[in-house]
């Protein structure tokens, strides 16, 4: 996209576990990134660059004017990686939209990342180049994208420099067409003479000749 | 003499108590170091109050293997080249160790990330399957196993209220990223399966979408030939295509049949100087030709 992300700040991220964290010895396997937004959004596209996270869910803090602010999941364990112990999707760019949320993200204030490995290959895994796009009222008014105004017009004419007339050529080609077919009609049933036996050539039959 | 008899008695106890498994893990090849750790029983006292504190109706078959014996420990190496490799672990925590499994309390800050993001109160993509136990009072969650750090088999109480003491429990296994996976609806039924997966690295993903890493799998196949192939993932996946050779279509022979030659019968009686003889006469029939 070519609009500018929004400016935010993304806090470091923290692991969760259940049971004694201190007597438990294993890696975590869910992290949790925060993103705090400097003013509320409304979001069209997270974009991201994946290290290794196998399964990610989006929450979203909404405000709602006078109300509280009220947590929502706008997307839930959405598949990074298609086998967690390959590498296929390991290093990917992923962008999430707005039409694959499942609630409308208007007046976001914070962005809960909860990512999710639940293989043992990876020593560690995050998201990296963290980016937020708002809506922009500016996509609504140009009718035309860049890309297509370059296009060439139908109505305007060709311009034949140094090309014989289409005319003349098309003619000549249809008389050798009907030449080629006059020549595939008129084969001899009559076959060149050989001396080869079912294929093979036999050197001994060329001395009698 | 009583020596003797001990033993006799407490290897017949070894085998009975898990199912004769040890004299299977023996005979495999490059299984080293079987080891056993018996275990006194736990009293009934300590079962009542364990069930007392926690408010929870340990099931008859866990209650009786807590009485045989509190807890148990079964661990295997296997010989590689020529190094010793833990391989094998079977695990079961003892009553001391089962304890309720809540949120490390690490981060007190308000609206800091807990347990309940991960908790999706509309279940409907997960209809299918059991109700997935949570993470607040809902369920009350013990650990059995700590699977030596690649998840958790934990003994679930689901529907709880507080006060009132639970009765009905699963056995579900809690993986690295905190997802719910199904094992079985008994205690008894998850010893079965955990003796007959010989206590393999990672053999509790065999029942999530994923299945074990491949360094797993190589355990499995190594000691787990049989039930290793009729792995259901392996199902999923369609057989590999095999390129057959066909030999004798490969280095078929051309058969040619023979030429009807004039000259050919006065040849084939001939000695070496009759060849000769054969070659000049060909030569003057040539000449006498142009």
């Amino acid at each position: 996209m070519s609009a500018e992300s929004v400016s935010c700040t993304v806090k470091s991220p923290v692991a969760l576990q259940i049971g004694d964290a201190v007597s438990d010895s294993s890696r975590p396997g869910v992290y949790i990134t925060d993103i705090t937004l400097a003013e509320p959004v409304n979001i069209q596209e997270i974009s991201f660059k994946n290290f290794y996270t196998a399964y990610l869910t989006v929450r979203l803090q909404r405000r709602h004017g006078s109300t509280a602010s009220k947590w929502v999941t706008c997307l839930k364990n959405y598949c990074l990686m298609g086998n967690p112990h390959a590498e296929a999707g390991s290093h990917d760019y992923f962008s999430i939209y707005r039409q694959q949320m499942s609630t409308e993200p208007d007046n976001v204030t914070t962005v809960r990342l909860i990512l999710r490995q639940p293989s043992s290959e990876w020593l560690s895994f995050s998201i990296e180049e963290i980016n937020i796009y708002p809506c922009t009222k500016e996509d609504s008014e140009r009718d035309v994208p860049a890309w297509l105004s370059t296009l060439t017009p139908v109505d305007e004419p060709l311009d034949l420099k140094g090309l014989p007339d289409p005319e003349t050529v098309s003619s000549s080609i249809q008389q050798m067409w009907a030449l080629t077919e006059i020549m595939q009609a008129s084969q001899t049933a009559a076959s060149i003479g050989r001396f080869d036996v079912e294929g093979a050539y036999d050197v001994k039959l060329l001395s009698y000749t | 003499m009583e020596e003797v008899k001990d033993d006799k008695t407490y290897k017949g106890f070894v085998d009975r108590l898990t199912l004769g498994i040890t004299r299977v893990l023996e005979n495999l090849p490059g299984v080293l170091d079987v080891r056993f750790v018996e275990k006194a029983p736990a009293e009934k006292r300590c079962l009542l109050s364990w069930e007392q504190k926690n408010n929870c109706a340990l099931p008859e078959d866990l209650r009786d293997f807590y009485l045989t014996t509190d807890g148990f420990m079964l661990a295997w190496n296997s010989k590689l080249e020529n190094e010793v490799v833990p391989v094998g672990c079977m695990m079961i925590n003892n009553v001391a160790q089962l304890r309720p499994l809540i949120q490390s309390n690490v981060y007190c800050l308000p609206n800091a990330p807990t347990l309940a993001d991960l908790d999706f109160d509309d279940d409907i993509d997960g209809s299918d399957g059991p109700e997935k136990p949570h993470f607040d009072l809902r369920s009350r969650i013990f650990e059995l196993d700590s699977c030596n750090g690649n998840g958790k088999v934990c003994l679930v109480y689901k529907s709880c209220s507080p006060g009132v003491m639970a009765q009905q429990c699963e056995v579900w296994f809690l993986d690295r990223s905190l997802f719910w996976h199904y094992l079985t609806p008994s205690f008894t039924a998850y010893y079965r399966l955990m003796i007959t997966h010989l206590g393999l690295p990672e053999w509790q993903y065999n029942f999530t979408p994923y299945g074990p890493s491949p360094q797993a799998k190589q355990w499995a196949a190594l000691y787990q030939p049989l039930t290793f192939h009729s792995d259901p993932h392996l199902d999923t996946s369609s057989e590999p295509f095999l390129n057959k050779l066909d030999p004798t279509k490969a280095f078929r022979g051309k058969a040619k049949p023979p030429t009807p030659k004039k000259k050919q019968p006065a040849q084939v009686p001939a000695s070496g100087t009759g060849t000769a003889k054969g070659q000049g006469l060909s030569g003057r029939h040539s000449v006498a030709k142009r």
